[in-house]
């Protein structure tokens, strides 16, 4: 019994081991086989379906939401600041007219003042000397009125015409007087011609100021100038960034409602891959291949990923695939551009 | 599926810092704790077991190196066993008991194996000690004197040496297995050596008191695996079954002998299959014994249970490995790590055994890979092979050109 019991348990152990040690022998010449294949193909690309729900694709929307916000806000600032420029602009023309008269007239009054100021100064000194001849005539004006005194007490003229002298004597004092007045009025039309004064300091007080606005004009355009040169750089990078986006895979799956297909390509790879090249889809991942579609689109970005076979990480791009046989996208690995064993 | 992987490398990480850590830690600061008491006073009468089969002139150096022994000669005697060599061993073994006193030389008519050679050996002798050992060694002056010794603990049933190899620097595989040796030796089997629960002393230099090979002799002449007869890993059978009859067994590394070890993979694979197969079916045979073992010592459980259940652990975890990622073994790290392990362990003998210094130890690095091979490999090899295997492991069978002369230089022929 005992011996019927051993020998029927090596038998079953025999078996067993035979199954065992050619299914281990089968998988290591497979694991070889593979490595080796693998270490040796550059054609392989790892598919992958990239649906709307990805994580990815999530903050990638958000972030073009808050970029577009973003875009727009500049772009509102940017044509608010032009608006402002154009009106500063306008009012500095204006006021830069204003300005431009107004030196025209203080030098043209300036020039005037200069002429009449010389005249003034000429005539006024003829006025002095005019002045100092009658007040030499004034003294023989006192001889005058004694002598018409003493000549009315002699009798020789009558009181009435003694009046008339007297009267005639106090004209000439009373021009010689208004002659003084006048020559004061003068000198002060001189001063006045000759020197700065009231209505000067305040013309230049306007000329001052309007050039201090003008400044301050030209001050706010280059400002305005500067902020939307800068809201025009910051457009630029944003615009840059999501025309970027845009050539991005997520963002193509974005756009879309179902799933899209994709493929993982290893920059290792990427001289096998064009556009429209055909994608195989191989048994046991290398062998016996059928065409299930073709490229569609190669994205340029970096991408991460794990090597599907070797399980390491790897650097590479996106491709987009244009499958006929959808479940392909649910294979290891497919392949680019021809049969790698040529079967 | 990783979680349980990874709890199994967490219990194999703790079985192997046991191993290798409490190992360092008792060899080089608790002496006292694996040490255990010598007479070299007690001198035993010592039988020299020393079964052959196509050794060639090896066996002639064997003998010779047992015979310049400092042990008194009338107190040890050489039994040499032919199992049928092919070659001339035979010639060389009769030559040996012509040049030197106390050999005798027998020779089986059929090839029955080592194990049976050896309990065959054993009805010759009439010593109070038996030493088995391997035709292709060669004995350090005082190794017997040392191994008799060791022998002064009436409770000390069989003694083991420090095996190191005569062809260290013969090629990469010698140098590997040099390091190898000396890390099992010098820090693994300490441990063991604490408990006097040593799982497997060396088959090349296995000493025991006569009366416990005779006692175990129908166990180790009936020992099977399912009707099949089992040749292989007879010291490792042979030290478990002392150790259950409760008997203690120990490593002195003052004795000390010379093995030639395979120098070519292929021998090598053969030899670490065989081995394997061993550890296996006594691994499997604890199993059914446990309750025998739960009356020993924790560590006689660590010994012969945990241990080499790190095998089978460590396939596990790495075939999961290789699922994970089928390149984790290119990692760099672990040539480096390897590097180092060797580097370190060759300066330690370099210090304490200059003339195992392996050369160009830096280049053993790529046994890194060997470890792959062992672990995932041989076990599952071995687990499904129980059912062979070879009676006389790397021992070629050469045929011979010339026929065989017997009689002519036979002093204590036998046959049957």
């Amino acid at each position: 019994m005992r011996q019927l019991f051993y020998k029927s348990y090596v038998n079953l152990y025999r078996v067993t081991a035979v199954v065992v040690l050619y299914g281990m022998f089968a998988a290591i010449a497979a694991y070889a086989l593979l490595m080796g294949f693998y270490s040796v193909n550059k054609s392989w690309v790892a598919p992958v379906l990239i649906s709307p729900s990805n994580d990815k694709i999530l903050s990638l929307t958000a972030q073009m939401v808050a970029s577009q916000q973003t875009l727009d806000s500049l772009n509102l600032s940017t044509k608010s600041l032009r608006e402002a420029r154009a009106e500063m602009v306008q009012r500095r023309a204006v006021l830069q007219g204003l300005n431009e008269q107004l030196e025209l007239a203080a030098a043209r009054q300036k020039s005037d003042n200069i002429t009449s100021g010389e005249e003034l100064t000429r005539l006024a000194t003829q006025k002095h000397a005019d002045l100092r001849n009658t007040q030499s005539m004034l003294s023989d004006l006192d001889q005058g009125e004694s002598d018409v005194e003493r000549n009315l007490k002699a009798g020789l003229i009558t009181r009435s015409e003694a009046l008339a002298q007297k009267t005639t004597l106090a004209q000439f004092r009373n021009a010689y007087t208004d002659a003084q007045v006048s020559e004061v009025v003068l000198k002060d039309s001189v001063r006045q011609k000759m020197s700065t004064d009231l209505s000067v300091v305040d013309t230049m007080s306007k000329a001052v100021e309007l050039r201090s606005e003008l400044a301050q004009l030209d001050l706010n355009i280059k400002t305005g100038d500067d902020q939307i040169g800068n809201n025009k750089v910051q457009i630029e990078n944003i615009q840059k960034a999501i025309r970027t986006t845009q050539d991005n895979p997520y963002f193509v799956a974005a756009q879309s409602t179902a799933a899209v297909e994709m493929a993982f390509m290893p920059f290792d790879n990427q001289n096998a891959t064009s556009v429209d090249a055909p994608v195989y889809d191989c048994m046991l991942s290398f062998a016996w291949c059928t065409k299930v579609g073709t490229v569609s689109r190669i994205f340029s970005e970096e991408e991460r990923a794990t090597n599907p076979i070797f399980k390491t990480e790897i650097r590479g791009t996106f491709i987009q695939l244009d499958l006929t046989e959808h479940e392909a996208v649910k294979s290891k690995t497919l392949f680019v551009g021809r049969k790698p064993l040529l079967f | 599926m990783l979680a349980l992987a990874n709890l199994f490398v967490l219990l194999s990480v703790l079985v192997l810092v046991v191993r290798y850590i409490w190992g360092a830690l008792l060899k080089w600061f608790h002496k006292g704790m694996h040490a255990f008491p010598k007479d070299y006073d007690l001198q035993p009468t010592v039988s020299v077991l020393l079964p052959n089969y196509n050794e060639g002139p090896a066996v002639y150096e064997t003998i010779k190196s047992i015979r310049e022994s400092d042990y008194p000669t009338h107190k040890l005697e050489i039994i040499c066993v032919d199992d049928g060599s092919v070659d001339d061993s035979y010639q060389w073994m009769i030559k040996a008991s012509r040049d030197f006193p106390n050999v005798q030389v027998h020779r089986n008519r059929v090839n029955i194996g080592k194990n049976k050679t050896v309990l065959r050996a054993l009805e010759f002798s009439q010593s109070d000690i038996v030493l088995c050992i391997d035709s292709d060694t060669v004995f350090k002056k005082d190794c017997i004197r040392e191994l008799a010794a060791s022998f002064a603990d009436p409770t000390i049933g069989a003694v083991g040496g420090a095996v190191g190899l005569r062809n260290v620097n013969e090629s990469i595989v010698t140098k590997f297995q040099t390091i190898q040796y000396y890390i099992s030796f010098y820090l693994g089997k300490i441990p063991e050596n604490w408990t006097r629960t040593v799982g497997c002393i060396s088959g090349c230099l296995f000493a025991v008191r006569r009366q416990i090979m005779l006692d175990l002799h129908a166990k180790l002449d009936a020992r099977h695996w399912f009707g099949i007869p089992t040749s292989e890993g007879e010291d490792r059978h042979l030290s478990h079954q002392i150790v259950l009859a409760g008997w203690g067994t120990v490593i002195n590394l003052d004795a000390q002998c010379y093995t030639t070890a395979p120098a070519k993979l292929p021998q090598y694979f053969k030899q670490q299959l065989r081995w394997r197969r061993s550890a296996i079916r006594d691994l499997f045979w604890t199993m059914r014994t446990i309750p025998q073992h739960t009356k020993l010592h924790w560590n006689a459980v660590y010994v012969f249970l945990l241990l080499p259940l790190t095998s089978l652990l460590a396939l596990f975890r790495i075939g999961v490995g290789f699922l994970e990622a089928p390149l984790w073994w290119t990692d760099a790290r672990l040539l480096l790590l390897y590097m180092v392990t060797v580097l370190v362990v060759n300066q330690g003998i370099k210090k304490h055994s200059p003339e195992q210094t392996v050369s160009n130890p830096v280049a053993l690095a790529v046994f890194g890979v060997w470890w792959i091979v062992n672990t995932l490999f041989l076990t599952v090899l071995a687990c499904f092979t129980l059912d062979g295997g070879s009676d006389w492991g790397t021992r070629d069978k050469k045929a011979i050109e010339e026929p065989m002369i017997v009689a002519e230089f036979g002093t204590a022929v036998s046959g049957d």
